[in-house]
């Protein structure tokens, strides 16, 4: 087997003893600025806005369909009245749809 | 005290941590750079172009990494990757004419000039062969990481070195001459 300082594996172990650390200087601020953007918000805590602004809408809607005080709204609220359970469905739906629409905005932004 | 490998990716796949990913970035920038410097005839701007793209897929990919491998080997085998993909769409510039390289030696005295002139004399052999042999000679990778890396079969590896070896010895040579 050769010995003599310049075959490559004896180059090489003298690159690796000698082998220069780089500076990061920016390195990996400019990494991270390429990055996708984060997920400002978990799964779980995302459904749960959803889930609560549902039950949220959901409710209120309830309320005023038996204090039909606002002018206006007295023949939604006969429809209401007289179909509760489509009428409360389709303001869930609403509320939910509105949430959705929120979050997917923020995301976007 | 420093967090392991395993403890900085798992926090990257729960929580999106960009500061653990950071800490990776760190801990290994220098050698892939230099690496990559190493493939592209010490071509400073390029390797950390490639570094750069090597991280950024890493961190989009990660959820692929099984942990079979180190980290470190699974960070070389997307540097390859991007090296190849790169080389393959540049095959035109990248070529390199063998009257025009730099008299690689001649004036090897500063230490990092034999960084430089080792990193041209890997522009004589094709992107693979010069991979194996740079992952074989500077990074100590056995042939059979070395394959995995590159996905190509244990018999091109053990090709690529036995045949790259004579050549750079005598490049090398050369260099005294």
């Amino acid at each position: 087997m050769k010995t003599d300082s310049r075959t490559p594996e004896a180059v090489a172990a003298r690159m690796r003893h000698t082998e220069p650390v780089i500076d990061d200087i920016d390195f990996t601020t400019a990494v991270l600025a390429q990055l996708p953007r984060a997920n400002a918000l978990s799964d779980g805590f995302r459904n749960a806005i959803v889930l609560g602004a549902t039950v949220l809408g959901s409710a209120l809607a309830a309320w005023y369909s038996v204090l039909p005080a606002i002018p206006g709204l007295l023949e939604a609220l006969t429809v209401v009245a007289t179909n509760p359970a489509p009428a409360l469905l389709a303001a869930g739906a609403l509320t939910w749809g509105a949430a959705f629409a929120a979050l997917w905005s923020v995301a976007r932004s | 005290m420093s967090i392991d490998d395993d403890a900085l990716i798992a926090r990257i796949r729960e929580h999106d941590d960009r500061q653990a990913f950071a800490e990776l970035v760190r801990r290994y920038q220098s050698r892939l750079r230099y690496s990559l410097r190493q493939l592209t005839g010490h071509d400073a701007a390029l390797a950390d172009d490639l570094a750069q793209e090597t991280f950024i897929k890493a961190h989009r990919h990660l959820h692929r990494f099984r942990g079979d491998a180190r980290f470190f080997t699974w960070l070389y085998r997307i540097a390859w990757r991007c090296f190849a993909d790169h080389h393959r769409r540049r095959k035109r510039e990248l070529e390199v004419d063998a009257a025009q390289l730099p008299e690689a030696g001649h004036t090897t005295q500063e230490r990092d000039d034999l960084h430089i002139d080792f990193a041209r004399a890997l522009l004589h052999f094709e992107p693979a062969q010069r991979m194996a042999l740079h992952l074989h000679l500077h990074r100590g990778f056995t042939h059979q990481e070395i394959a995995r890396i590159m996905e190509c079969p244990l018999g091109t590896v053990k090709s690529h070195i036995q045949r790259g070896r004579p050549k750079l010895q005598q490049l090398m040579e050369d260099w005294q001459t």
